[in-house]
């Protein structure tokens, strides 16, 4: 249970692109046809090992529904991670790539890592939108890219990993600054937690608090 | 016997005038009886094989064909012979030599057919064939008293036995030394009556045995003491001298050359018939000639031995002894030196043959064995230097490793540490998880609280940002009066009295009223299951304890605070929903079923978030 990192990731993109049975099938290897409309913010946690390293991935699966494109940019903040994602058989959902790119640029720091996915690569008869493209747009801001399909596991874990080992890789070249919790990096506990809290004793929100 | 001498002193003059020379012919003869040496071997293990006379003469004769065709072949020869003789002991009967000079290796042989062979092969009588023609001019000489050739033969035997006492020293001989010697000499005394006479003789002429006395004897020409039949044997005894002085290994090389020469078998020599008994003690004194070498000596001890038997009758050798102490008186010096060096060289060379090698295994043998013990030593020394005894089982030292190698890890070492380990590792884990259990900001956050708390945080902060702005910007009186009110709420929810009034009242009822007095589509039914579960469970416990069963308090610990952490998470979860969809909703909600909503919760922390969200919205 205990992990060397905790990565904070955050998936973004159109609603109906796949991004909570991505998350699905990362954590619980399976496919949900149907699934509800996300509120707000879904939470998703999965240990990987890099490196011979423990790391703690936990995911922030936000709403794609334009209604709560405003609350989801107050989750951007603190991620290391970010899963770009759009539908490879709707190409609007790849047109909207650079509003929800700049959403993403503007409330996270520079130095998160963003992948492009084009999910739904299972239905590659109803593609309206090229891999090339795909490609290219990752080429152009600086992405990485990979078409995925939550349906088929293709290269879903890869595209969780690879973004991983990225931030990893950033993390030892001294890119990020572990050491600051809004970079969306946390180092995992060195010890066992001290005694249990009390719920009145949870209270670090008490001054955080408005008026 | 003057006349004999004469010639004898004639003969012995010229081949004086060789012998200047003799080392050359030393080395020929010497040459020539390693060879002789040879043949007399191979030809004594036929004559053992048939050992009978017929075998024997066949054999006499076989040699003697060889004999002369080595003649034939040979024509140079040490000793200027010119009378040749049959040196077979068949025709020596008939055909004797007028020159004793050229009769001497025949004569040498005669006695047995092996010994023939060696004295033809030494003596080259070669001219064979002349030979035969020449009468029996040898009659006279075969009166020679049977007395000398006994003596002489004895002193050959004499030295045989001494040299066979000495060199056949077996333990039982050395532990008691006079039996050895008798009991050799016993088996010839039984079969031949004159060897016991030459036993008892030979002491008596082995105390002459010094070269001063000898030459006295020569001089003064004692007939008892016969110094010139002797001279062989003197040599013989010089000869052993020499091997002796030269060391044991030598011994060897002596006793090879004895038995080389061979005496042949008593039975077969008994067998011999009178007149070729007489013939062949003829041929003796033609032996007895100016060339004295150790081949003759050789020849006469294995002679002497076998005409012992025959001795007293046959007739003596009478002239032998004038010729050699003729002989000798002329070239006493020469003969002496010659005999000796002859006799050494001969054993030496002879003895270069088995000696050598008696010698070289000897020390091989011993080189061989001890470079093997240094080597072995060296090999222990360095394992014991390489090595380091390693600590066996139970403190016995066990097996040696090499110092270079690491310590070889003990089994039962590393079982032991392994079992500590797990049980710490396992002791470590075991109280981790327990803590784990018992701790509940772990349970908050493996039940997502702490996730919805930092979204809910996240939320919040924004929204008190955007309430700051606006206050900032400036609003209306209407909203600061809504502020106000939502203010007043906020600091109405601290009080105790507020929070006890609601806590009897029924939670999922009083929840389900609030959420419709709040408006908003979330549907708290994971927040009613949890409360509905953990409520249960509590109950279940209660009637258990009312029974009488004891729970563990720690059991109960544990249960409590994993149930105020998974309702906690699920309060947030709630309130983090609420928040969110009152932001969605974009139309500000009523506030006072949100801070009832979070009072009911009865989560301090939360309600004020809550009511900062509400006048957050309220703010929007």
């Amino acid at each position: 249970m205990s992990y060397a990192y905790l990565f904070k990731y955050i998936i973004i993109g159109d609603t109906g692109v796949g991004k909570s049975c991505l998350l699905l099938q990362f954590t619980d290897k399976r496919f949900q046809p149907v699934h509800d409309l996300t509120i707000g913010v879904e939470f998703g946690a999965r240990m990987i090992t890099i490196d011979g390293k423990q790391i703690k991935l936990q995911i922030w699966d936000t709403a794609g529904q334009e209604s709560f494109r405003s609350i989801t940019r107050s989750y951007y903040r603190g991620a290391a991670g970010a899963l770009l994602v759009y539908d490879i058989t709707r190409r609007d959902t790849f047109n909207h790539l650079t509003s929800w790119l700049e959403d993403a640029r503007q409330h996270s720091n520079s130095n998160m890592v963003i992948m492009l996915i084009g999910n739904k690569s299972d239905l590659e008869a109803r593609r309206e939108v090229k891999k090339e493209e795909g490609e290219a747009f990752a080429r152009e801001h600086g992405l990485i890219f990979m078409e995925t399909s939550a349906k088929t596991a293709a290269n879903v874990e890869e595209a969780f990993i690879d973004t991983a080992k990225e931030i990893y890789r950033k993390i030892q070249e001294g890119v990020f600054d572990i050491n600051n919790e809004a970079n969306g990096i946390k180092l995992g506990p060195q010890h066992s937690p001290s005694s249990p809290n009390s719920p009145g004793g949870a209270a670090p929100m008490t001054g955080s608090g408005c008026c | 016997m003057d006349s004999d001498t004469d010639s004898f002193h004639s003969a012995s003059d010229g081949e004086g005038v060789e012998d200047a020379e003799d080392a050359e012919d030393i080395v020929v003869n010497k040459g020539v009886e390693i060879k002789d040496i040879k043949d007399i071997k191979v030809i004594e293990d036929v004559e053992v094989v048939k050992g009978d006379e017929e075998a024997e003469d066949v054999e006499a004769k076989n040699v003697v064909a060889k004999g002369r065709k080595e003649a034939e072949q040979k024509v140079v020869l040490p000793t200027t012979v010119t009378l040749p003789s049959p040196p077979s002991p068949n025709q020596s009967a008939a055909i004797h030599s007028t020159t004793l000079i050229a009769e001497q290796p025949p004569i040498a042989t005669a006695p047995s057919p092996s010994q023939c062979v060696s004295e033809d092969a030494i003596a080259r009588p070669a001219k064979l064939p002349p030979s035969k023609s020449v009468p029996k001019e040898v009659a006279p000489i075969e009166e020679p008293p049977v007395a000398e050739d006994d003596e002489g033969t004895g002193w050959d035997v004499d030295d045989w036995d001494e040299g066979e006492a000495d060199q056949l020293k077996t333990p039982d001989e050395e532990m008691a030394p006079s039996l050895s010697a008798k009991s050799t000499a016993a088996p010839r005394q039984t079969t031949t009556q004159p060897i016991r006479n030459r036993d008892d003789r030979g002491p008596s002429t082995l105390q002459k045995n010094n070269e001063d006395d000898w030459f006295e004897n020569q001089l003064g020409g004692d007939a008892e003491n016969k110094p010139d039949r002797p001279n062989s044997l003197w040599e013989w005894g010089s000869f052993k001298g020499i091997v002796s002085a030269v060391g044991e290994g030598f011994s060897n090389v002596l006793e090879s050359v004895e038995t080389g020469l061979g005496a042949p078998t008593p039975e077969a020599l008994a067998r011999l018939s009178l007149a070729e008994k007489e013939a062949l003690s003829k041929k003796v004194d033609m032996v007895k000639e100016p060339w004295p070498a150790t081949d003759h000596d050789d020849c006469d001890s294995a002679t002497d031995e076998a005409l012992s038997d025959v001795g007293s009758e046959v007739g003596g050798i009478p002239n032998e002894d004038q010729c050699s102490s003729g002989y000798q008186s002329d070239s006493r010096s020469r003969d002496l030196d010659a005999s000796q060096a002859l006799s050494s060289l001969t054993g030496g060379v002879a003895g270069t043959a088995s000696g050598l090698t008696g010698l070289f295994t000897g020390v091989g043998k011993s080189l061989v064995s001890g470079s093997l013990d240094v080597l072995e030593t060296l090999g222990k020394k360095t394992f014991e230097t390489l090595t380091v005894s390693e600590q066996g089982a139970k403190g016995k030292p066990g097996k040696r490793r090499l110092i270079f190698q690491k310590e070889r890890p003990n089994l039962s070492k590393v079982l032991r540490e392994l079992k500590t380990q797990v049980d710490v590792d396992a002791k470590s884990q075991q109280e981790e998880e327990e803590a784990r259990l018992a701790n509940f900001v772990y349970l908050f956050e493996k039940n997502e609280g702490m996730v919805h708390l930092e979204g809910l945080e996240m939320l919040s902060e924004s929204c008190s940002r955007q309430v700051e702005s606006a206050l900032i910007s400036g609003i209306d009186q209407e909203t600061l009066d809504q502020l106000d009110v939502v203010r007043d709420m906020y600091d109405g929810l601290t009080d105790e009295e507020s929070l006890s009034e609601t806590a009897d009242v029924a939670f999922e009822s009083e929840i389900k009223n609030y959420l419709k007095r709040i408006g908003l589509a979330y549907n708290p039914a994971k927040l009613l299951e949890t409360d509905k579960r953990l409520f249960d469970w509590l109950y279940d416990c209660q009637t258990t304890q009312d029974l009488g069963e004891m729970k563990e308090p720690r059991d109960l610990h544990r249960q409590a605070i994993r149930s105020l952490a998974e309702f906690a998470a699920r309060c947030v979860e709630t309130l983090h929903k609420l928040a969110q969809l009152m932001l969605v909703a974009g139309s500000a909600p009523e506030a006072k079923p949100f801070f009832d909503f979070s009072n009911t919760l009865q989560h301090g922390e939360i309600s004020a978030d809550g009511g900062c969200m509400v006048a957050a919205l309220v703010l929007l």
